[in-house]
């Protein structure tokens, strides 16, 4: 992380401690943005347009009301949910297209990210049900578990109030278990039943 | 001992800790519900798998994000197209904003030439002279006469106008300038005097 210095110089219009800033939180906002949008391209186009609109408003950025990555984390998490918004629309008529013979190449085609990933079964299994959550719930629990936040915070990034956040991020993981629990899915539940192990008895849980 | 199952979402949060959480403004029916939930979860087994399912999923949902987030390939920073898109942005507004100038002297000039025509003929149509307007002539009374046989003075229609007799004015001169005030009596104009039908005459008279 940048310190107070360059970041008081970037704030007063210097191109080169600007340039320092965006270098310093890029990755991370990579990061995060991709876990929001599970695509690559998706996810660096948003993280442009973070920092494009974080560096007009700079002027109005106020470092004691919160870290500069906090404050771009907020308008990082907005962008997401509006592509994933426009995204939809972009969806739904290309299934259009593609009932008239005319659709677009795989998605697959676009950079498919689970081919570079050498996950576990059972990670696998749970990022894949995790792409099937709901968009607020799957927000939610990225934001709790990957960046670890607390649910005010949650609740500033979603715009929310903080017990929305903590139900948001209960009803994920309800939704996870229910996924992974399908009887469907076979492969993904005896895997996930396998690595967790037997249900503890009643003096292992410490109640 | 209840009988009655929390449900999921309640599992859930019991097994991340939250009910038991240290907040400060965490009302005191949430711990009355985490100790509620502790006491069924003593004899349900059914609830525990449930909770232990929540707890274990947990880490599974934090590593499979960090794995998945260490997997995606950064690229490289592109800080010249951030740049450039910024210029873009402001080069738009500034264009915007010299457009909307031009076109709102342009509407005025447009105003100004189609309205001052319109309130040249309004203004001319006020200060036009009225047309003078002549009092109608005096209705003379008409007499009518009863006897149907003899004619009455003033010819054959029976009408007789009389003059207006003349009004004292405050100045007590009634034709002459005033040299005082100036003021100057005004022409006088003849009206007749109100005429009372004439009494019938006698007969044989």
């Amino acid at each position: 992380m940048v310190d107070d210095e360059t970041l008081t110089r970037a704030i007063d219009g210097d191109e080169a401690a600007q340039r320092a800033l965006y270098e310093a939180h890029h990755a991370a906002a990579l990061r995060l943005a991709y876990l929001l949008l599970q695509d690559t391209c998706d996810a660096e186009e948003v993280v442009q347009d973070a920092f494009v609109y974080v560096f007009r408003n700079l002027a109005r950025y106020e470092p004691e009301r919160g870290s500069f990555w906090a404050w771009l984390r907020v308008v990082l998490v907005s962008r997401c949910r509006n592509s994933r918004r426009r995204r939809r629309l972009h969806v739904l008529s290309l299934e259009t297209l593609d009932a008239a013979g005319r659709g677009p190449a795989s998605p697959k085609s676009r950079g498919d990210p689970e081919r570079a990933l050498e996950l576990r079964g059972t990670r696998r299994a749970v990022w894949t049900a995790l792409q099937q959550v709901s968009a607020g719930a799957r927000d939610a629990l990225v934001l709790r578990y990957y960046e670890e936040l607390s649910y005010a915070e949650i609740a500033a990034a979603l715009g929310c109030s903080p017990d929305a956040a903590r139900s948001r991020v209960a009803y994920g993981k309800t939704q996870l278990r229910r996924l992974l629990a399908e009887p469907e899915r076979g492969e993904a539940r005896s895997l996930a039943i396998s690595h967790r192990g037997d249900v503890p008895s009643r003096g292992e849980t410490g109640f | 001992m209840s009988d009655i199952h929390p449900r999921e979402v309640e599992l859930a949060r019991f097994g991340d800790g939250e009910l038991y959480a240290a907040d400060i403004d965490r009302a005191s029916a949430d711990i009355d519900r985490a100790s509620d939930v502790a006491e069924h979860l003593r004899w349900c087994a059914r609830c525990r798998s449930v909770v232990a399912d929540h707890r274990w999923l947990q880490e599974e949902i934090k590593g499979a994000l960090m794995e998945a987030a260490d997997a995606v390939d950064v690229s490289r920073p592109k800080w010249w197209a951030v740049q450039a898109q910024i210029r873009g942005e402001r080069l738009n507004a500034a264009l915007s904003r010299r457009a909307s100038a031009v076109f709102s002297v342009v509407v005025a000039c447009c105003m100004m030439l189609c309205v001052s025509p319109a309130l040249g003929q309004s203004v001319s149509a006020r200060t036009a002279p009225p047309e003078p307007v002549t009092a109608p002539p005096p209705v003379a009374a008409i007499v009518s006469d009863v006897s149907g046989e003899a004619t009455l003075p003033g010819g054959p229609l029976g009408v007789e106008v009389t003059p207006t007799p003349e009004l004292p004015r405050m100045h007590g001169r009634t034709r002459e300038r005033c040299p005082q005030c100036l003021y100057e009596p005004v022409p006088l104009l003849r009206t007749p005097a109100p005429m009372l039908p004439p009494t019938p005459l006698e007969p044989g008279a």
